[in-house]
């Protein structure tokens, strides 16, 4: 399928450029040219550079049938004008030459006649037979005269008037040998019948000539009408193969990606997504091919998402029911009989972990409840800044078990925000938490609050002197299971914190994001809108 | 009749006095409708001579004016011909008209 314009004309055009007979060129150039000003060509392109000139299948369908209805068309006009031309010519034969044979006849019959009237006037001297050659000279004269008005040739015309004259000759010595009495001159006979015979001659030759100018008409015509039926043949086995050509070449650019979309979708299918499909094909296959790339890079994802849940999920509850299940062996083996102490340290232990467990638990359910829109939101106007010194308050005595300074300074005086307390002192305490246990002993996590004027909105900065967050990662790290460093060693999670923090601060309409550099710790900000309260008495004029 | 005109043709010969009545009865006879052999010109001929040769005869004014009766009669016969010799002419103009325009129809 790799032909594109002037070849893909070529084919068609050749047999007409080099078909000998150029009544057949002519009206078949005329048919077919208007094919090649048409895009047809181009709707089968299927070069890559062209990819923006590909049509849509209903628009080659369109092009493509125009171009046959053109073609069809072009052949109907000139079948009409020929048609026309052919009628045109049997009218002539019928209205000029069959007249003019006609009357040719009717003149030769009736001089004829009139011999016989002068003949045998002249054998009886009867005034009837007279009176019967006077009356046939009027209708002799007219139809001579009619010849003369309906020849279409000007040597028909000449002949016409030949006999005009012979004619005249012909009455005026019948008038004399008339006159004469009954002693007709001798050479009366001759003379009469030489005029005569070269009337009959003149009248025979006009018919002939109108026969022949008839026969001629007939041939054209015949001619014509043999031209029209090749013309029509070919041009309507040209649309015959054409419409075949057009429906082989639309069936295969659909049907062609079509299955190679289909056996993509058996790959996928047997879980093997592979490389995104690339096709050429028409516009609408391309966007269902484009389509069904972005839902197999989205199967992909969640694929890969599912192993990583599968992953943590086992290593997040497997790991606190193993202590679990150790510390409760040891107990009940009596291990440490007698050694209560180190009974309550196991106790510690398995209530540690079992509170662990139901951690990751609720954070999953919890997630999944919000994924299904199943979460409750109790907005009001909440004030930031107690929501946020409640959380450090709560958070504090980790922070001191670990040595690290937790340092919060609101930034003046900072309006309500639209919110639900609850949620968001979750994503609070959740940043919080995740600074204080990436952040070393000895290092600062502090929380910073700041209006921002030309959002209307407050953000809030919680920054760590942790490891930091490489900046690719710092997208990733808001998605399920996503975690920046998967070692044995670093700190646990179930990867589901941030990704409720982002769900709870979008429904919020806040933005949340993270900055960083490794090595020099990170920034978690989280935006919120103004309540409309704060926004109103932000707007109205300070009160007298 | 043929035996009285022998008979009167015998006298004519046998008794010349009675020539002129003998003469008159020939021309009677053969300008008769009732004889087979009617001959006007014989008949004229005989009248002729009645008056020519029998100059005083008593058949003389008789046979002068059956000669002008015959003379008649033979002029309208000689007319009669003439006629029918031209109705033959005619007649043959008409079939070599009708002969012309059937060869007219042919060649066309």
């Amino acid at each position: 399928m790799d032909f594109r314009f002037n070849a893909c004309l070529m084919p068609f055009m050749a047999p007409v450029l080099q078909a000998s007979d150029l009544s057949v060129i002519k009206p078949l150039a005329l048919c077919l040219w208007p094919l090649a000003l048409c895009p047809l060509p181009l709707a089968f392109c299927p070069l890559k550079r062209n990819e923006e000139l590909k049509l849509s299948i209903f628009k080659r369908l369109i092009v493509s049938y125009l171009a046959i209805t053109v073609l069809i068309l072009c052949s109907g006009i000139y079948t009409v004008m020929n048609l026309g031309e052919i009628n045109r010519i049997i009218r002539g034969a019928n209205s000029v030459d069959a007249q003019v044979i006609r009357i040719a006849e009717e003149i030769a019959q009736s001089v004829i006649i009139q011999t016989g009237s002068e003949r045998k006037y002249l054998i009886s001297r009867d005034r009837a037979f007279y009176n019967n050659f006077s009356e046939m000279n009027p209708y002799i004269v007219r139809k001579i005269t009619e010849l003369e008005v309906i020849s279409d040739t000007e040597e028909g015309k000449a002949q016409a008037a030949e006999i005009s004259a012979l004619h005249e000759r012909y009455r005026t010595l019948f008038e004399k040998a008339a006159l004469s009495g009954s002693a007709v001159p001798k050479s009366y006979p001759a003379e009469k019948e030489k005029i005569i015979s070269a009337i009959e001659k003149n009248c025979r030759r006009i018919a002939k000539g109108a026969d022949a100018a008839r026969s001629e008409k007939m041939k054209k015509s015949e001619e014509i009408s043999y031209r029209i039926s090749r013309t029509i043949l070919f041009t309507e086995s040209f649309a015959v193969v054409l419409v075949v050509l057009i429906s082989f070449l639309i069936t295969r650019s659909i049907n062609s990606p079509i299955r190679l979309l289909r056996e993509k979708t058996k790959l996928t299918a047997r879980g093997e997504f592979g490389s995104p499909l690339a096709i050429s094909s028409p516009p609408e296959i391309k966007e269902l091919a484009d389509s069904f790339n972005l839902m197999c890079e989205r199967l992909r994802e969640l694929d890969q998402m599912k192993v990583d849940f599968i992953s943590h999920l086992s290593h997040e509850l497997r790991t606190p029911l193993t202590a679990i299940k150790e510390a409760s062996s040891m107990l009940t083996e009596g291990v440490f009989a007698g050694l209560p102490e180190k009974q309550a340290e196991l106790f510690g232990i398995i209530n540690e972990e079992c509170e662990r467990l139901i951690s990751s638990v609720s954070r999953i359910l919890e997630l999944s409840r919000m994924e299904a829109g199943m979460a409750d939101f109790a907005f009001e106007d909440a004030d930031l800044v107690a929501i946020i010194r409640k959380t450090v308050a709560k958070l504090s005595p980790i922070a001191d078990r670990k040595h690290i300074r937790l340092a919060y300074s609101p930034d003046g005086d900072i309006p309500c925000v639209s919110a639900d307390p609850d949620k968001i002192g979750q994503v609070i305490e959740n940043l919080i938490g995740n600074a204080l246990k990436f952040t070393p002993k000895e290092g600062e996590v502090s929380i910073r609050l700041e209006r921002n004027g030309t959002a209307n909105s407050v953000e809030v900065f919680v920054t760590d002197t942790g490891c930091g967050i490489p900046r690719e990662s710092l997208e990733e790290i808001f998605e399920k299971f996503k975690r920046v460093d998967d070692r044995k060693g670093t700190v646990r999670g179930t990867g589901l914190g941030l990704s409720i923090a982002k769900y709870i601060i979008n429904a919020h309409g806040g933005n949340i994001w993270a900055e960083s550099e490794p090595g020099r710790g990170s920034t978690f900000i989280f935006s919120l809108p103004l309540s409309r309260s704060s926004l109103q008495s932000a707007v109205a004029p300070p009160s007298a | 009749m043929r035996r009285a005109i022998k008979e009167y043709r015998g006298a004519l010969k046998t008794e010349p006095g009675y020539a002129d009545e003998c003469l008159f009865h020939i021309g009677a006879i053969y300008a008769s409708a009732k004889y087979p052999e009617r001959d006007f010109h014989k008949s004229l001929d005989a009248f002729q001579r009645v008056v020519r040769e029998h100059p005083r005869s008593s058949y003389r004014p008789e046979s002068e004016r059956a000669s002008g009766l015959v003379r008649e009669i033979l002029s309208r016969e000689r007319k009669l011909k003439d006629l029918r010799k031209k109705i033959e002419q005619i007649k043959d103009v008409d079939l070599d008209v009708v002969e012309k325009r059937k060869k007219l129809l042919q060649e066309q």
